[in-house]
């Protein structure tokens, strides 16, 4: 079904496309950011935190970055450590490999952490002065502690899914875009659902979509666009 | 104005909020706070009046009722030699040199905390201590059940050492911290360190939309022009907030565009530096043409948000900076904002989208001229910095923060934790 075709139906006849089988709950996340007892002031100690801080730290600094990023600065890093990089230790070519690490690359966080950190030794094993960043400029690891909310929210049929992703919140595009590919093995919750109702073509239209080059604003229409294709 | 209950604490209801951060933020706070069953939280502080603690407590505690909690709102009370000490501490644990700490203040701290710890309940599921003034009731905590939280609204990371030293066994003694921004932490605590910006109220005498005609008559009562666009800066006469480097910046400015500079500032008469830094502005004001200085005017919160609201950019050329919400008052009224590269500011600030961070008068002079020659720019950079407060800075969004830190507190526990 083309979009075209797809927008041209009456809504009676979009009702009428009921995908079957239990309804897509959606869900949202908030949570409190908490300080690792990590930090760093130059390379070297970045490559420490790298290889140190928990895993949820990795993730918030890769993941969650994405919804921090303003819509001016789409040109922007993709991840913190990038970011900090280039902004505060002035090594942009550094900073451009740090952002080249595509998490949907990674199947695991270990995975991110380790590529990551392989740039930033890289760097290290091959640079004899690292100046320190002025204090006030350091990188802080963080991560966040979590609590996943329903959202009384839920669709049974295709229109109904993309009407809901419309009003989604960037907290639930963060919970069933992003995060479920660590819970799913490596699929998005939106493909999870479309598969199991038979939606093979829709679900890999969605899987093809890489979340980290859009702000949350953007990527909810490329969804949407994806979905009514 | 803000409804009031009578007693000064606004009368306020979440529902009041939808429709500045939605219906989703609000049910996530009634979600979250169902998990929290009507758990007593009590704020303690030192003050209800002025400051701004107490303008943050009186939002948050009726908020947190709002949502089913049952909070409650104490402070300490005290000789002013208690006050006139714990000054010089906050003072000192903010980094700013005062010298050696009065050596009667520990036992002047410990007489009025152990009288208020006899006096005040605090018996409650929550204790959170605002800043350091009441820190020492920890010592006194009548529960081993209660969960101990201190809220530190100062930049602490620099503090200096005898009144870090003061202060740090009873701070060791919480369970949580909550900070401002991640700049603020300190690798010798222990506990668990959280972060949590603070917020305005879009509701207050400061931050809600005003009438055109409102704006006109603070205008005209203070004789700005609109002839020519103006910049604004609303500061204490405080060295560190730069107002000579704002003045400076605005002159580089004047010399090839027509435009004007408003500087509001408070002043208290018994402050010997404001005394100082004033005459310096008022004398710096007098050499460039087109220069406005307002000091303590009357309705204090209409006339600085009526001018935040009509201003062609705001500076806030700081030096050094707690969180800065006058950066927020301005993000909030769409203003293009261009400030120091410090503290809080960098952490609302997103470089180059919702603002410029400058490092010095140079920087903030080029950055004013290019929002003042570009309206464009002005106007794309104003409607970002209004949404990342509007996403982020608003009372719903502190509220939210606040019951995760307790539910977080309580469980001790880190990941994702699923409620139903």
């Amino acid at each position: 079904m083309g979009p075209a075709a797809f927008q041209r139906m009456a809504p009676q006849e979009q009702e009428r496309v009921s995908l079957g089988g239990a309804p897509f709950l959606f869900f949202t996340e908030v949570g409190i950011v908490r300080w690792t007892r990590y930090n760093a002031d130059s390379l070297p100690a970045l490559l420490r935190g790298l290889q140190g801080v928990p895993g949820s730290s990795i993730y918030y600094h890769v993941h969650h970055a994405l919804f921090r990023r303003p819509k001016r600065a789409r040109g922007d890093y993709t991840n913190d450590f990038a970011r900090w990089v280039a902004g505060a230790v002035g090594q942009e070519a550094l900073a451009e490999r740090l952002s080249s690490v595509d998490p949907l690359e990674c199947a695991t966080i270990r995975e991110a952490r380790e590529r990551l950190a392989a740039f930033v030794g890289q760097y290290v094993h091959e640079t004899e002065v690292f100046p320190r960043v002025p204090q006030g400029s350091e990188f802080h690891f963080m991560e966040a502690r979590s609590y996943v909310l329903p959202t009384g929210v839920q669709a049974e049929t295709l229109e109904q899914f993309v009407e809901q992703i419309q009003k989604l919140g960037s907290a639930s595009v963060l919970y069933h875009f992003i995060e479920s590919r660590w819970r799913n093995g490596g699929e998005n919750d939106f493909s999870h659902w479309l598969r199991g109702h038979g939606e093979e073509e829709k679900a890999k239209a969605l899987m093809r979509i890489n979340p980290y080059y859009y702000d949350v604003d953007v990527l909810k229409e490329e969804i949407v666009d994806a979905l009514r294709r | 104005m803000t409804p009031s209950d009578g007693n000064g604490t606004p009368t306020l209801r979440l529902e009041d909020y939808v429709p500045y951060v939605g219906e989703e933020v609000v049910a996530q706070i009634r979600q979250l706070a169902r998990q929290l069953d009507g758990a007593r939280v009590v704020h303690v502080n030192s003050t209800k009046q002025g400051g701004g603690v107490a303008e943050l407590l009186s939002r948050l505690v009726p908020l947190m009722n709002d949502a089913g909690l049952n909070a409650e709102w104490l402070t300490i009370d005290g000789p002013e030699v208690f006050f006139e000490g714990t000054k010089t501490l906050h003072n000192a644990l903010h980094g700013v040199p005062v010298g050696r700490l009065d050596p009667e203040l520990p036992q002047v701290y410990h007489k009025v905390i152990v009288e208020n710890a006899a006096s005040l309940n605090l018996n409650a599921d929550f204790v959170i201590i605002h800043d350091p003034q009441p820190l020492g009731l920890v010592i006194y905590r009548p529960s081993e059940h209660s969960t101990w939280i201190w809220r530190c609204h100062i930049d602490v990371a620099n503090a200096d050492m005898h009144a870090w030293s003061f202060v740090k066994p009873y701070i060791d003694a919480f369970d949580a911290c909550v900070l401002h921004v991640p700049q603020y932490v300190r690798g010798d605590l222990l506990l668990p360190q959280y972060i949590m910006p603070p917020f305005i109220d879009p509701l207050s005498d400061k931050s809600r939309d005003l009438s055109q005609e409102v704006i006109d008559g603070v205008l005209e009562r203070h004789g700005i022009s609109r002839e020519r666009p103006f910049i604004l800066q609303v500061s204490r006469f405080d060295r560190l907030k730069d107002p000579l480097g704002a003045f400076n910046a605005y002159e580089m400015v004047k010399r090839t565009i027509d435009v004007g500079f408003v500087f509001v500032g408070n002043f208290a008469p018994d402050d010997p530096e404001a005394k100082e830094v004033l005459q310096e502005v008022l004398e710096a004001a007098e050499k460039i043409p087109d220069t406005i200085v307002i000091v303590n005017p009357e309705d204090n919160d209409t006339t600085v948000n009526a001018l935040q609201s009509s201003a062609d950019v705001v500076i806030q050329k700081s030096l050094r900076e707690g969180f800065g919400l006058v950066v927020t008052e301005a993000m909030w009224k769409s203003r293009p904002v261009v400030a120091g590269d410090t503290g809080g500011i960098a952490f609302q600030i997103v470089d180059g989208a919702s603002g410029f961070l400058v490092q010095t008068v140079e920087g903030a002079a080029f950055r004013l001229r290019q929002l003042l020659s570009n309206p464009p720019l002005a106007e794309a950079m104003g409607a970002e910095a209004h949404q990342r407060v509007r996403g982020t800075f608003l009372p719903p969004h502190y509220l939210r923060n606040w019951l995760c830190v307790l539910l977080a507190a309580r469980d001790h526990g880190s990941g994702i934790t699923s409620l139903p």
